[in-house]
């Protein structure tokens, strides 16, 4: 452990002394020094991202929030990789620090990667391939997708097998995995993702599929089914399946002079019904969003180029007849100004209907500024 | 019964028009490993985020990023290697 510290804090020091010297551009003989230096055989690098929000919602006081989310990677080679991401935030009026993602990688062959810890759920393309506040192009999340909560996983504590083949111009990619699974909340009979000490022996298997015809274009489906209900009790066979579909379009189109960006994703999530009171009801829910976005990055004005404009329709249905049964709709636009290619400035509007048992609806707004900073 | 007959039929459907796509994909020009490493930090790097320039980072970094990237863009080695090397020249 303490040789490890010592090395890396070397070579953390060895890379600072060289960036503070200016180097001349084209010392390509100094480069390769610097690099022999720098490198050895392991290579480590820090990366991540932070956020600071603003919050005024329709009724009640205004807040700030913030958080901080380092990226730890490691090659050890060609082959062993290490990844880890940790979540320091201050939300909701708490602070919390949370293990995002750690997973060892191991690759098999050119077409296959195992994967084994916390990883970003590969059924959940939002959270897996979106979420960074530097990626997504609006403040909020949509409501389904369940990064704590929700009616989809945001990680998995196990292992995964995944990979691409490219087949001529397209693409497939595949992913198997293997994880602890959600457990079943009796009081409401959703379900709690949060699972750090399985209720059964039942592993929650999933499986993910996408597919790129042409590079710009790519559609994924995603299978996910667990046993939910605890062992040795009357709810023990009680499991659940999803079903994902995600739909992701980034084109550069020379006539409109800028990117459209288009995103959706649905999930339809069934939990069985163990007839137990209070769990008896059909308990079907879904959820889904569709986005879609503008940047006129080739127009020529400098200030244009950098705007980009976004909107997002998300919506969560719970079961009519479960104890927490609202349908929320909700409609958001934002207007996004590029700093760097990984940092901007969000400006958001959204509108919220949720709709309660007996068909009555409230209605609430609120607006959110963002920046963010990828690193 | 009502609720498998709904997937099967969804299912059915999905896969005509994973069809439809294979033959759209089959069509198109090059085959991808055949492409140059430009051509594919191009096609494969912009999708999710905005492209991040080559000086960003430097080479070893490249190195660490493109692992990372592989796995969550679901790369095949040969067109993360050839994207590497691309970055690697042009940082
Ligand atoms: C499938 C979506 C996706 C694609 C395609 C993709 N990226 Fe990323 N990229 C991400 C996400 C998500 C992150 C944020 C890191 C995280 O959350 O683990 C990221 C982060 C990065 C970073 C920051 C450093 C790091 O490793 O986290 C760099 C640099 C980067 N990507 C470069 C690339 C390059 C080069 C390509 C093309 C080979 C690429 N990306 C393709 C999703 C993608």
């Amino acid at each position: 452990m303490k040789n490890i510290r010592f090395i890396l804090f070397s070579i953390i020091t060895l890379i600072f002394c060289f960036a503070s010297q200016s180097l001349p551009q084209d010392n390509t003989d100094l480069k390769s020094q610097i690099q022999k230096f720098q490198s050895g055989s392991h290579q480590f690098m820090v990366t991540g991202y932070a956020l600071t929000n603003f919050i005024k919602p329709q009724n009640e006081p205004s807040q700030f929030e913030t958080g901080f989310n380092p990226i730890f990677l490691y090659k050890a080679n060609d082959r062993l990789f290490f990844e880890a991401e940790i979540e320091l935030e201050i939300e909701d009026g708490e602070q919390n620090i949370t293990l995002e993602y750690a997973q060892i990688l191991y690759t098999l062959n050119d077409y296959l990667i195992f994967g084994a810890g916390k990883f970003l759920n590969p059924a959940n393309y939002f959270i897996e391939r979106l979420h960074p506040a530097w990626i997504n192009k609006l403040p909020t999340m949509p409501m389904f997708v369940g990064h704590h909560g929700g009616m989809l996983a945001g990680q998995h504590l196990g292992f995964q097998l995944r990979g691409g083949t490219p087949i001529k111009g397209s693409k497939i990619e595949y992913v198997f995995f293997m994880s602890m699974g959600p457990t079943l909340d009796l009081d409401d009979g959703f379900i709690d993702f949060k699972n750090y000490e399985d209720n059964n022996n039942n592993k929650g298997i999933g499986l993910k599929f996408g597919f790129l015809p042409i590079p710009e274009l790519a559609i994924g489906y995603a299978f996910e089914n667990a046993t939910v209900g605890e062992e040795n009790t009357q709810f023990e066979n009680v499991s659940a399946t999803t079903h994902v579909v995600d739909f992701s379009y980034a084109k550069d189109i020379r006539g409109l002079k800028g990117t459209i960006d288009l995103k959706a994703q649905v999930v339809w999530l069934n939990i069985d019904n163990p007839n137990i009171a209070p769990l008896t009801f059909e308990n079907n829910s879904n959820g889904g969003y569709a986005q879609i976005a503008f940047r006129p990055g080739n127009v020529d004005n400098d200030f244009f180029k950098n705007l980009e404009f976004v909107y997002r329709y998300d919506w969560t249905d719970k079961p009519d007849n479960a104890p927490e049964n609202e349908l929320m709709k909700r409609s958001t636009i934002g207007i996004n100004y590029w700093l760097s290619s990984s940092s901007l400035f969000k400006f958001a509007y959204e509108n919220k209907d949720i709709v309660v048992p007996g068909g009555s609806t409230t209605n609430e707004h609120r607006f959110i500024g963002q920046i963010a900073f990828g690193f | 019964m009502k609720f498998i007959k709904k997937y099967m039929v969804n299912l059915i459907l999905g896969l005509g028009f994973f069809a439809v796509l294979t033959i759209v994909g089959c069509a198109s020009t090059t085959d991808i490993v055949d492409r140059s490493g430009a051509q594919l930090w191009g096609e494969n790097c912009a999708r999710c985020h905005n492209i991040r320039p080559p000086q960003s980072l430097t080479d070893a970094q490249w190195e660490i990023a493109g692992m990372h990237m592989r796995t969550r863009a679901n790369l095949s080695g040969i067109v993360t290697r050839k994207i590497i090397e691309f970055l690697k020249t042009a940082n």
